[in-house]
């Protein structure tokens, strides 16, 4: 059992109020996952390479805050 | 209790196999929906407006944070009236823009950022985009306490009572089961953001020099490269940054807006850009006055900061003012921020994650929510920790991460499957493309002209 099934409403909700809603906004609904998209291999690369050179990207930033704490800048 | 789906709408992404399962969460949300559509058949347009009104005014004024404010204050201190005011108000269209796509996912999806990247794109994507949040968004929240405590100093608070402040307000305002209650008390706090436009006022700035500014991009900034690119990458990583789309779509999700409620979001989130583009101007106009009495701003950083050094210049209220905003700007982040970090987790994690449950119903999410809150107040209060260093630092870090982040959102916008006709139109995606390409390149730019300093021992300045 998922957990946000241990929580469910023993009542008898009002009609209106449930109609409010839309099907595929119940929790319950929204718990099911979509299935997982197909990424052709030149997308795949293009996320490798976009991710790698963030990190190095970040890597420099942190160097820099680093250095400047060392220098006693911070 | 089936609801047709209406022509204009994709098909519901999971029609639940059980309908009658119902959770508080549903019951609690259909409350508030029941008012919507009241409004909506009663042609209520204003009050239908108010209701959804809420994710798009709280993301941008809660982007309008501490060291956001700092960076336009810094860019007014440096540079005066010129180049640095309309740039702002670029960037808060281009967060306009880049929002309302992450609106538009979240109503049609009903599902967070966060979320949708784990099951669309896999758990290792999944996985990177939450760790990256994480990170950002605890270096961010030190910087809220930073502000927060900062504000309160010129009052003489003590640091420990501010930050305690700070993370009290976190644990305050997410007692009570209610997506809407919590909404309420994030948006009544952001009506404080405008004290940085009364301190605009109160400083008098000159209007003319405002309106050419405005139209011409002059006068253009001049001296050093790293400094001007400090402050372009500063002011970039305050009005757009990845916590914004966590945020606003799973904000969304939670509370309600379904396909045919875009229209409302969509004033929603470009009115609360042009609160905040006010907002920020408002710090640069104030901070401007240093530049023309010629005040190295680089002085205050290791001082008592910008009210302090306004006080003598503008008078003791306009300095209170500038504090009380910097106050409200870290209280308001530290909700918002503290929020999008307990969406993304749980929806990585895969529990419960919403406001509308109670803590007892939901206790991993709101676990995060003040968790995170107490652990970057614990690094706040170390004796000696770099807390300058950190927070000039961390809308940085923000700017370097978000075009992954971006990359993610636009595949996401332009998912035919789950957006149907509310997919991305093609201009859509220029933008969004030229968004997240200008973003890398400042991010970029700025981070290697650093690390360069660095390792040759320039200072940059």
């Amino acid at each position: 059992m998922q957990e946000h099934d241990q929580h469910v409403y023993l009542g008898e909700p009002d009609d209106d109020l449930i109609r409010a809603l839309e099907p595929d906004q119940l929790v319950n609904a929204v718990h099911q996952p979509v299935p997982r998209l197909q990424l052709s291999r030149r997308v795949e690369i293009a996320l490798w390479a976009l991710r790698v050179f963030l990190l190095v990207t970040s890597a420099a930033v942190v160097y820099a805050f680093v250095m400047g704490v060392v220098r006693g800048g911070g | 209790m089936a609801v047709k789906a209406r022509r204009s709408e994709p098909e519901p992404l999971n029609p639940p196999e059980e309908p009658e399962l119902l959770t508080p969460e549903d019951l609690r949300r259909s409350e508030d929906r029941q008012r919507v559509v009241e409004a909506r058949r009663r042609r209520r347009h204003f009050s239908l407006l108010a209701m959804l009104v809420g994710p798009g005014i709280l993301v941008m004024l809660g982007e309008n944070d501490g060291p956001s404010m700092l960076s336009y204050a810094a860019s007014g201190a440096t540079y005066g009236i010129g180049f640095f005011v309309p740039f702002i108000l670029a960037t808060f269209v281009a967060a306009i823009v880049v929002q309302e796509m992450s609106m538009r996912v979240g109503a049609v999806t009903h599902r967070g950022y966060g979320q949708l990247v784990f099951e669309r794109f896999g758990r290792f994507w999944g996985w990177l985009s939450a760790g990256d949040l994480v990170v950002t968004n605890l270096v961010t929240l030190i910087t809220e306490l930073i502000a927060i405590r900062v504000g309160m100093a010129f009052f003489g608070i003590p640091p420990q009572i501010a930050v305690a402040g700070g993370v009290l307000l976190v644990a305050i305002s997410v007692a009570g089961g209610r997506y809407r209650r919590w909404e309420h008390v994030a948006l009544g706090l952001a009506a404080f953001n405008m004290l940085f436009a009364v301190a605009a006022i109160m400083s008098h700035p000159d209007p003319a020099a405002v309106g050419k500014a405005l139209l011409t991009w002059s006068p253009l900034p001049s001296g050093s490269l790293q400094l001007f690119l400090l402050l372009l990458a500063s002011n970039i990583g305050a009005t757009v940054t990845p916590w914004m789309l966590f945020f606003q779509q799973s904000a969304v999700a939670d509370k309600g807006v379904t396909p045919r409620d875009i229209g409302q979001s969509r004033a929603d989130t470009a009115f609360g850009g042009v609160l905040a583009a006010v907002a920020g101007i408002g710090s640069l106009l104030v901070a401007s006055v240093l530049f023309y009495h010629h005040v190295d701003p680089s002085k205050l950083q290791g001082g008592a900061g910008f009210a302090e050094a306004l006080r003598p210049l503008l008078g003791y209220p306009v300095a209170a003012v500038f504090s009380l905003g910097l106050i409200e700007a870290g209280a308001l982040a530290m909700m918002t921020i503290s929020a999008s970090t307990a969406y993304a987790v749980g929806e990585a994690l895969g529990g419960p994650h919403s406001f509308n449950r109670k803590i007892a119903e939901a206790p991993r999410f709101y676990a995060f929510n003040v968790g995170i809150s107490v652990v970057a107040a614990i690094i706040v209060l170390i004796p000696g920790a770099p807390l300058l260093s950190i927070a000039l630092n961390a809308n940085l870090l923000a700017v370097v991460l978000m075009p992954a982040a971006l990359v993610f959102l636009i595949m996401l916008a332009n998912d035919r499957k789950l957006m149907g006709p509310q997919t991305n139109p093609r201009w859509l995606n220029f933008v969004g493309g030229f968004v997240a390409l200008g973003v890398g390149l400042a991010g970029t730019s700025y981070a290697f002209v650093a690390a360069y300093n660095a390792l040759t021992g320039h200072t940059g300045g």
